[in-house]
């Protein structure tokens, strides 16, 4: 899936939603407050959101991590692991 | 197991690993700047695989202590359970503050191994059972993969570090580079582009470690962020215990072209959680990942990297210039 990176400006604040599979967490950007072309400061720019998808599967641990090569386990964890994962 | 990292052979009367008993003994090592040490009645108890023995500590401090036990067995858990990984572990709530449970397929329903922990992550205690052990030809890794990581993971929540999926490479003029990534997009392929091209440390493949240094590991005076090897490599299978203050950060993707694009804090903080590895059944140890990687993108430049796997990509990054 292609991801849409809006850009985002320092100072930004982090907003944790749970949505879909738990896992999704929103951008939101709120900047420039106050601030004016006149000044000499960046125009104002609306908030606008990013998603940005985690991956639960690869970030717990959950797998055997690379069967055959070592890995965290090694190829002598001495175990048959149904799946792999990274 | 055996010093040298050889299997022993449990079979019944075959001079097994349970007998005869021997001093206590201890190891050490550390990952991260995080320094462990193993206290069991066995020399196989304590033994660390490679590439695990590169990190091999003769240090007398620790952070973390884990005393190894052999049990008959290890009955299901009652407790409350609070994490689900899936196929590999559970964790519970306990009197003393976590009960890691770890399963295999391979060896039934019950636990194989369950690790005691307090909520500081200071003080374990690993318990193993012989009788799913005694169902291999040879005895595994007692920290062996994930209980190794998942420990140096949670203690992390109690520094100011982090670990990430990426490949730390460091060059001979001390540039030290770090490309994130999710599996598949490209850190063995460019960690492989580099070797081939320059003479190049590369800390880790797969898992690096990113910590503000206190000035305990750097030399004398020296201060900042500072990325680590670790042991849980990718499969180009680097792995080293050293470490480098870290330059930049480059977030990678496969792309048309070799596009650098410098992301913003928020960004950067967004993009760097989405590859790292942090606890996520409490939240207090995502907050302490999050504020981490703001002090971390405050400091480094954060990059997004949108690369072909050629040559060029690492001619890109050679000419380039913050």
């Amino acid at each position: 899936m292609q991801a849409h990176y809006p850009e985002v400006a320092d100072g930004a604040s982090i907003e944790h939603v749970a949505a879909g599979d738990g896992m999704n967490r929103k951008v939101v950007q709120d900047r420039d407050k106050g601030r004016s072309n006149d000044q000499g400061k960046k125009p104002y720019e609306a908030p606008h959101l990013a998603t940005i998808s985690l991956r639960p599967e690869e970030a717990v641990l959950g797998h055997c991590k690379v069967l055959g090569t070592g890995g965290a386990g090694g190829s002598a964890c001495g175990f048959t692991c149904p799946s792999a994962g990274s | 197991m055996n010093s040298n990292g050889v299997a022993a052979d449990l079979t019944p009367g075959a001079g097994t690993i349970l007998s005869p008993r021997v001093t206590p003994v201890c190891n050490s090592f550390s990952v991260g700047g995080i320094r462990v040490r193993l206290l069991g009645e066995y020399p196989a108890d304590i033994a660390l695989f490679p590439p695990a023995t590169l990190f091999r500590s003769e240090n007398s401090e620790f952070d973390v202590e884990v005393e190894v036990e052999w049990v008959s067995d290890i009955p299901s858990s009652m407790s409350r359970q609070m994490f689900d990984a899936g196929s590999t572990w559970r964790l519970y709530e306990s009197e003393l503050g976590y009960q890691f449970d770890f399963h295999s397929e391979t060896l039934g329903p019950q636990p194989y191994r369950r690790l005691l922990v307090d909520r500081k992550f200071t003080q374990a205690k690993l318990y193993l059972s012989e009788d799913c052990f005694s169902r291999l030809p040879a005895i595994p890794e007692p920290l062996g993969y994930p209980l190794d990581e998942l420990l140096i993971m949670h203690r992390l929540t109690q520094e100011r570090a982090i670990e990430l999926h990426g490949t730390g490479i460091v060059r001979a003029n001390d540039v030290a580079n770090l490309f994130v990534g999710h599996s598949g997009a490209g850190k063995s392929t460019t960690t492989r582009l580099w070797t081939s091209r320059e003479e190049v440390e590369v800390l880790s493949d797969d898992r690096i470690i990113v910590r503000y240094d206190d000035g305990r590991d750097g030399p004398a005076g020296t201060t900042g962020m500072r990325m680590y090897g670790t042991p849980w490599h990718g499969e180009a299978m680097f792995a080293s215990p050293n470490s480098a203050p870290l330059t930049r950060i480059f977030i990678l993707e496969h792309g048309h072209g070799n596009v650098i694009t410098r992301l913003s804090r928020s960004q950067a903080v967004g993009e760097l959680f989405a590859r790292a590895f942090v606890p996520f059944h409490r939240h207090e140890y995502v907050e302490a990942g999050l504020s981490f990687l703001e002090e971390l993108v405050g400091t480094v430049p954060c990059y997004r990297y949108l690369f072909e796997p050629d040559e060029r990509a690492v001619e890109k990054i050679q000419q380039f210039n913050d």
